[in-house]
This record gives structure tokens, C-alpha cells and sequence, in this order.
């Protein structure tokens, strides 16, 4: 499930890409997948949280993925979407759910999509650490999103410190990362990383300032425009309410 | 199942990169940054101040009641602090300005020494530290307005601009002396509350902001009135009032940098303008006494050397000037330091911190509620100090009171650790625990040889530090401390001469403790209810009069009316008051011998339930007991 690396200067967002074409040639195509790698747990969530078993809910994410990424019902969702990648897939969500009802999704699976693989236990366990503080289905899928954002943004910033050869150091100081880091001392770190308070604290000065750049990157990448940017992330601090 | 779409045949959940994280803090501290400055990109556009709400997440031990104000330096909240129902001005510095934790320690070294300035004339910091990388300063709030908006409309009358700088001449010279420059004195800086009193705001935060300030940084330069913040990240000051040598060699300035803003201030209060190029002389534009020109002009020589050397040389000659148009009232205003002043001066403060020294606490005719930091940091050692205060002549080493002294504040220590680690607490916090830690350790050796080891070694340091502070090398704050300490010392080898010298240890308190006859227990019992039953009421100029002449030179009426005020509404009413233990002593430090009673009570308020009331009585020449102390913990 790794994310590849995108420029900095990324001129058009993923989101921007699929919307413009309608999800039509390979670039789009290409962008849509990528969203859907980072974001299809939260829709898992959803679904069991409406009640489906896991199998059946298995079946339903992987049927909408399927239909999504080839286009079916795509044009229902984008009006609802208002710009934004996590409302728009939402929206189509609950029309395939609702599609789902009348027909045996069982038998429209497959036929010459794209592979996607999903770990069904890494989306159980994403719903595990939803937990009780989301119950509704929406804000389930809410919370869901802002916990997959978060680990795609860490698993970026930990290829990177890995590529620095400093994978060690940032196990050590993520914990900085937090307004709140409980016990944290920076002394203490600086003693399990090896290396002097000093060298410490700048590191840990680089890595949340790293952090907020791939942060509002990955936001991005998800709204019509870059301006949405605080408005995405003070909804999906909302969820934490 | 589809060929194409491959579940992972992996049945586990594989472990999240969050593990451990708090996802609503990793957002909040994205949103912290989008509010504060936007992202890198958007480093050049001007510092947008968060929201109340979104400093509320990072300061949960206020209320943020409303954004005052924000400039380039950072954001200026009123705030209420919960635990002590206090209004206080929270200022925040741009996040790209104080993100820089390799400079924490130099951050710290300065704002300690802004920390020790305490003079009427100065908005008093009350607290600093770091949130989250997020620095911050927290401030008396003056309710009053800036000196640029009563210059809004221009010029002010001259009578007004007369009462003013004089007033900054104080507390700029006051600074001054404590190696202090301000280095941005505009009139943002300068404000006035309701009584037309000036409290200068944000003495050195140029200096301690540029030494935080991160090269990465970039936010732009404005205005000429606006602080400039070069594309390095360094602050200098704000153009107009900046002197030649601070735009040359803004590292090397020194005072006479804010004379010469303070003639640029002077200048535009008489005129409403900025003085241009070539200068105009202030009474070529305005009706004022051409005398005026001269002080103006001399502030604002290029040269530091030509300008007044003291801020106070400015306030002289602009009382002269006055003074001879309007007869001189410099008779009838004597310059008598406040008791804070004498006290500050004293270093006494210090001992209050280090407060398991009872005597020396007592020994200060009044202290009511100071700073946060002192109660914060010695609640728990001045409440057992003074309780058991009688065993006071007990040497260190042997003593209950000691153990649980030394307790106590390896227990401080600890949890001012956790909180400093939360976010909650400055480092200065910590630093100061630690020193009274290692204080109170030091003072465990009973033997006079040390103690007098101990004492070469603090006047050696003396004698170092007094060349230092002559060289500006340290703020005098840390001689004061040392010399504080040298006190305490010689204390010590007072009593420890007592002990070694023959007089056994329990008969000490014998020789120090009179036998009061019935009489005089009656009759201190009662000036003791008395007096208090008049400090209950409030009723400050009751209690001042029947205070004892030593206490009414030391704390004038209003001053006391003010103390009084101030401490009952935070006590609230009296609910009971019990008497927990009494003694009489000849003598106490910084008090002429004599006879002193000590009684303490354990109180309960309406606001404080478990607090320690202190009240010391002397005997005065005519026989009648009055009050020379009162503190409550």
C-alpha cells in the first residue's frame, strides 16, 4: 500500500485530474486508483457501520470499487461531491448502497478492472480504532478518512527519513508530532535516538514542519482547489468531536 | 472471488503508522500552522493570528477571551487564567518565528532576563514558554489604549506629550540599568490605561525574537512603521524609529538606540508627523517652547554619542523645562523607590522562592500574592515553613522540617517536569525548581567550615559577576541572585557560630524566645483580632494606621489599599480562622532587634480554603504591639 511520491509542485491535485475528465483517460484513471488505495477503508466503514456483515460489506467495497474505477455511476457523485474527493465518494457510496439493494452485487463483480488490493483486516482494524467515538455510519466514515490521511501522510514522511537513513530516529521523535505528547521529554528521546537534545529538538522542529507540508500535500489532493485546503481539515477535525 | 481485484491473502491488520498518535492532535497541529501561517508557499503572505477557538486546543489552562490585536511579531489575545481568575494579555509569537527549538535555550536566557524587570512603567511578564512549538508570552493586561491610536488624529496636545515621555524616560531608564534595551520602542509599543499611566510593552522581544528567528523563514518586510523582518528571518526593528547604527549593526546597539526612538515618539507626539529629511524643528511647525527642539534634536543625533547618554538625562531636562515655565514641582514629588522596587532590589523575592528560610520570609514587612511563578513553584514549602517556623533555629541538617522541605521540592521539581514535558510549563519553570533543589541541598551541610568554604566560593562569584554585569556580559538579575544567596550564607554561619560556639542547640530557642507575661499575651491576642478584623472588612486605612511605623514607611496607604483590594478578591470572605502557633523573637533579619511576635493561623476563605495567614507584631516604643508583617499562603 504504498503511496508514490509525488512532486512538490503538483500543479493539479489527483482530485482536480478526475473531475475535469470525468475519470476519462489514463493520467485520470491512474489518479483515481491512487485516491482509492489511500481512502477505501473509511468506505468499508461505512458500510459495516450500516449494518453489513463482513462479508457482505467485503463484497459491497469491493463491488463499488470495481464500478467506480470503471466508471459506472460515476456521473451521480460528482455534482454531490461540491469539489471535494471525500463528499463526492460518499455520495456515490450511498447510491451504490442503495443500487446494491435491488440487485445481487455478487454477480457483477469483476471483469477487466484495475487491481486494487485490499487488506480486510487492516479495514476491520480501522474500524476497530474508530471505536465508539464515531457510532453514525457518516461520521464513521469521517473519522475513517482522517485516520487513513494520517497514516498515508506518516508512511510518506517515514519513507523519507528512511531514505535519509534516519528510520530510527523518526520512530523515536514522531511522538513530537503532537501538541500534546503526554511524557514526552525531549531529553529522554535524545537518549534513545543517540544523539545530543540538540540535534534533538531540530529534528523534531524539521519533522513536524515536514509533516504539515505532506499534510496539507495529501489534503490537496483531494479538493477541487487548493484554497478548500483548511476548509478539508477543519471538517475532518470535526469528526474528532 | 475476482482474479483481477486480489485481496491480500494476509489475514492480520498490518500495524498503522499512527500507532501511538493521537489523530486529532496530529490535525490540530496542521491546523495550529494553517491558522498561524499558512503553508511554506504562503510563508510571504502577512501573519494571519489564529482563531480563539484553535489557541484554546494548544492553552487549555486559559479562557481566550478575545484577540486584542496582531502585528508582525505575532498576536496579542486577552485571556483569563483559569486558576487564578486573573485577566492576563497572552501573546504569541508567528509560528515560523518560534519554531525553532535549537534556540529554546537562548530564548529562555532572555526572556528570563525581561522576566526580572519589575517597574510600574513596564507591562510585566508573567510567564514564557513554548507550546507546541508555539512560543509565548504571558503579560499584564493593561486596559487602556496604544500610544498610536491616541496619535490616530495626529498630533497630541504638548501637555499631554509632557506627561508621557517622562514617564518612559522611567521605566526605559529602569530597564536600562538592568541591561535591558528595548530596541522597537514605537508607539505601538507604548501603552496608556485609563489613568494616563504609560506601561511600555515588549521590552527586547526584537532582540529575543531575532535570536529565534529560523533562516528557513521568509515572511516579508512591511511598512515603515510595521517591524522589519528581513528575508533571512532577522528582526531589526521598525524603520522609522530605528537609529542609524541599528540599520547598520543591529548585533552591537545599545541604549541610546532607544533614545533616539524615543526622540523619533517625542517628535511625532509634538508634530503628528515623522521627522523627515532635511528635519524640521517641532516649533517650525507647532506652538511649543523652543526649548523643546533642543531635546527632541538631541535624541535624534546620528551619532550615538551626541544623544543623551541616560533616558533619565531626557526626563531631567524636559522637567526642567517645564518645571521653570510652570514652577517647580519637584519638591513636592520625593523620589522615593515603591516598596516592589526596594523589594526586587533586594533580591528578597528570591528568598520567598526558596522559601523554607521562614525567618526571611516574615522578616519582609508584607507580602501578599505575588507572581504566579512564586506560587506556583513553593505553595507546598512556604505553607510547612511557616507552620513550623518556631523550629526555624534548628540547624538544617537535623530538622523535620528540612526533610520535608527537601521532599517537597524533589516532588515540585518532578512534577514541574511533567508539566514543563505536557506543554504546560515554561523551561524557566524547571530551571527554577531545580535551583531551589540544589539550593535547599546545599544548605544541608550543618558545619561551619563549609559554610564558610561556601561563602569564599559565593564572594568570589560576586566579584566575577560584578565585572561581568560592569561589561554586559550578564544581566545584574543574576548578581542580585548571587548576592541573595550570600545573605543567606552569612545567615547560616550565624547560627551556625551559635551552635559551635558553645550554646546548645536547645537553648537557642530559649534565648530567642522572651517569656511574654499573661498581660501581653492578652494584649497581643487582641491587637492581633483587631488588626485583622479591619483587614477582614477591608478597610485598608484602619489597618494601616494601627500597623506599626516600620510597616507604614515601608508600604504607603494607597499601596496598601491596593494590595488589600486585590488580595481579597482572590481570598473572598473570611470563614474561619484558627491560631496554630505563636512566638516571640528578638530579632529578625532586615529588622532592627526588638520584640516580634509571630503568629500563624490556618485560615479558610471563601476562594481559598486551606490557607496560611502570617501575621508578625513588633512592639513598638510605647509599649504597644502593632503590626510589621502579613502574608497569606
Amino acid at each position: 500500500m504504498s503511496t508514490s511520491t509525488s512532486p512538490v509542485a503538483f500543479a493539479t491535485t489527483r482530485w482536480t485530474l478526475v473531475f475535469q475528465t470525468g475519470g476519462g483517460d489514463a493520467p485520470a484513471q491512474r489518479a483515481l486508483e491512487e485516491l482509492c488505495r489511500i481512502y477505501w477503508k473509511p468506505l468499508y466503514a461505512y458500510v459495516r457501520r450500516r449494518g453489513y456483515a463482513r462479508a457482505d460489506a467485503e463484497d459491497l467495497t469491493q463491488d463499488f470499487f470495481a464500478r467506480l474505477l470503471q466508471r459506472h455511476d460515476f456521473a451521480a457523485g460528482l455534482d454531490a461531491g461540491n469539489g471535494c474527493f471525500r463528499a463526492f465518494l460518499l455520495a456515490l457510496l450511498k447510491h451504490h448502497l442503495a443500487n446494491a439493494r435491488d440487485h445481487d452485487s455478487r454477480q457483477k463483480r469483476g471483469g477487466g478492472i484495475p487491481a486494487l488490493s485490499l487488506n480486510w483486516a487492516d479495514a476491520e482494524s480501522l474500524l476497530e480504532r474508530i471505536g465508539d467515538t464515531a457510532p453514525a455510519p457518516d461520521a464513521a466514515f469521517d473519522h475513517g478518512w482522517a485516520l487513513a490521511l494520517l497514516e498515508c501522510v506518516l508512511e510518506r514522511l517515514r519513507e523519507e527519513w528512511e531514505c535519509k537513513g534516519k528510520a530510527v530516529l523518526f520512530d523515536v521523535i514522531k511522538v513530537f508530532l503532537t501538541p500534546e505528547r503526554a511524557d514526552a521529554s525531549y531529553a529522554d528521546a535524545a537518549h534513545r535516538a543517540g544523539v545530543d537534545e540538540g540535534t534533538l529538538r531540530v529534528a523534531a522542529h524539521r519533522l513536524r514542519r515536514r509533516y504539515r507540508e505532506l499534510l496539507k500535500e495529501e489534503i490537496a489532493q483531494t479538493v477541487k482547489d487548493s484554497a478548500m485546503v483548511d476548509e478539508e481539515l477543519r471538517a475532518l477535525m470535526q469528526a474528532f468531536h | 472471488m475476482s482474479t483481477t481485484t486480489t485481496p491480500t491473502s494476509d489475514n492480520s491488520p498490518r500495524q498503522s503508522p499512527l500507532d501511538g498518535l493521537d489523530p486529532a492532535g496530529l490535525l490540530r497541529q496542521a491546523a495550529a500552522d494553517a491558522t498561524a501561517t499558512g503553508t511554506t508557499e504562503a510563508s510571504a503572505q502577512a501573519f494571519i493570528p489564529p482563531s480563539p477557538e484553535a489557541l484554546a486546543a494548544l492553552f487549555p489552562q486559559f479562557d481566550i477571551l478575545a484577540l486584542l490585536g496582531k502585528g508582525g511579531m505575532g498576536a496579542v489575545y486577552k485571556v483569563r487564567q483559569k486558576a487564578l481568575d486573573r485577566i492576563a494579555a497572552l501573546k504569541i509569537l508567528p509560528r515560523e518565528i518560534g519554531d525553532n527549538p535549537a534556540l529554546a535555550t537562548q530564548f529562555t536566557r532572555e526572556a528570563r532576563a525581561l522576566a526580572q524587570l519589575n517597574h510600574p512603567g513596564i507591562v510585566t511578564l508573567y510567564e514564557f514558554g513554548e507550546t507546541s512549538g508555539l512560543f509565548f508570552f504571558l503579560m499584564e493586561f493593561v486596559d487602556g489604549m496604544t500610544l498610536h491610536r491616541l496619535l490616530d488624529n495626529g498630533r497630541i496636545a504638548p501637555r499631554d506629550a509632557l506627561a508621557i515621555v517622562p514617564q518612559i524616560c522611567d521605566a526605559l531608564q529602569y530597564a536600562h540599568d538592568h541591561g535591558v534595551v528595548h530596541r522597537d520602542i514605537k508607539p505601538e509599543n507604548i501603552l496608556l490605561d485609563k489613568q494616563g499611566r504609560v506601561k511600555i510593552a515588549d521590552f527586547g522581544l526584537v532582540k529575543l525574537v531575532r535570536s529565534l528567528a529560523a533562516p528557513e523563514s521568509s515572511p516579508a518586510a512591511a511598512s515603515s512603521t510595521a517591524t522589519l523582518i528581513l528575508q533571512d528571518g532577522h528582526i531589526l526593528g521598525t524603520p522609522a524609529y530605528m537609529a542609524p547604527e541599528q540599520r547598520e549593526h543591529p548585533a552591537t546597539v545599545d541604549h541610546r538606540t532607544d533614545i533616539y526612538a524615543l526622540g523619533v515618539v517625542f517628535y511625532q507626539m509634538l508634530t503628528g508627523e515623522l521627522p523627515g529629511r532635511p528635519l524640521q524643528v517641532p516649533s517650525g511647525k507647532v506652538a511649543i517652547d523652543v526649548r523643546l527642539d533642543e531635546v527632541v534634536l538631541r535624541a535624534l543625533e546620528s551619532q550615538p554619542d551626541r544623544r543623551y547618554q541616560h533616558a533619565s538625562d531626557v526626563k531631567t531636562r524636559i522637567e526642567e523645562i517645564t518645571g521653570s515655565a510652570a514652577g517647580s514641582e519637584k519638591s513636592t514629588k520625593p523620589k522615593r523607590k515603591s516598596f516592589f522596587e526596594e523589594w526586587y532590589h533586594l533580591g528578597a523575592w528570591k528568598l520567598l522562592t526558596y522559601g523554607a528560610l521562614p525567618v526571611a520570609l516574615i522578616s519582609v514587612p508584607i507580602i501578599l500574592w505575588q507572581t504566579s511563578r512564586i506560587m506556583n513553584l513553593s505553595t507546598a514549602i512556604i505553607n510547612r515553613a511557616d507552620v513550623a517556623s518556631p523550629e526555624a533555629s534548628t540547624p538544617p541538617a537535623e530538622s523535620e522540617l528540612y526533610k520535608a522541605a527537601l521532599a517537597n521540592a524533589e516532588e515540585n521539581l518532578r512534577k514541574v517536569k511533567n508539566r514543563h514535558a505536557a506543554g504546560h510549563a515554561p523551561q524557566s519553570a524547571v530551571y527554577e525548581a531545580e535551583d531551589f533543589l540544589a539550593f535547599l541541598k546545599a544548605r544541608n551541610s550543618g558545619s561551619l567550615e563549609e559554610a564558610k568554604v561556601k561563602l569564599a566560593a559565593n564572594e568570589r562569584d560576586i566579584a566575577i559577576a560584578k565585572k561581568q554585569v560592569a561589561g554586559g556580559l550578564i544581566s545584574a538579575s543574576s548578581l542580585h541572585e548571587l548576592e541573595t544567596r550570600r545573605s543567606v550564607i552569612l545567615w547560616d554561619i550565624e547560627r551556625l557560630q551559635k551552635t559551635t560556639t558553645g550554646t546548645p542547640a536547645t537553648a537557642a530557642p530559649a534565648e530567642q524566645t522572651l517569656q511574654p507575661d499573661s498581660g501581653d499575651n492578652e494584649a497581643l491576642a487582641k491587637a492581633t483580632t483587631d488588626w485583622l478584623a479591619f483587614v477582614d472588612a477591608g478597610e485598608s486605612l484602619e489597618s494601616h494606621v494601627r500597623a506599626s511605623a516600620h510597616f507604614r514607611q515601608k508600604v504607603p496607604a494607597a499601596e496598601w489599599q491596593a494590595m488589600l483590594a486585590s488580595s481579597r478578591k482572590l481570598l473572598g470572605e473570611t470563614l474561619s480562622r484558627k491560631l496554630k502557633s505563636r512566638v516571640t523573637v528578638k530579632r529578625l533579619p532586615n529588622l532592627p532587634d526588638g520584640e516580634y511576635n509571630i503568629a500563624i493561623f490556618e485560615s479558610s476563605f471563601s476562594n481559598t480554603k486551606n490557607a496560611v495567614e502570617t501575621v508578625t507584631f513588633s512592639r513598638e516604643s510605647d509599649g504597644v504591639w502593632r503590626a510589621v508583617g502579613y502574608y497569606v499562603r
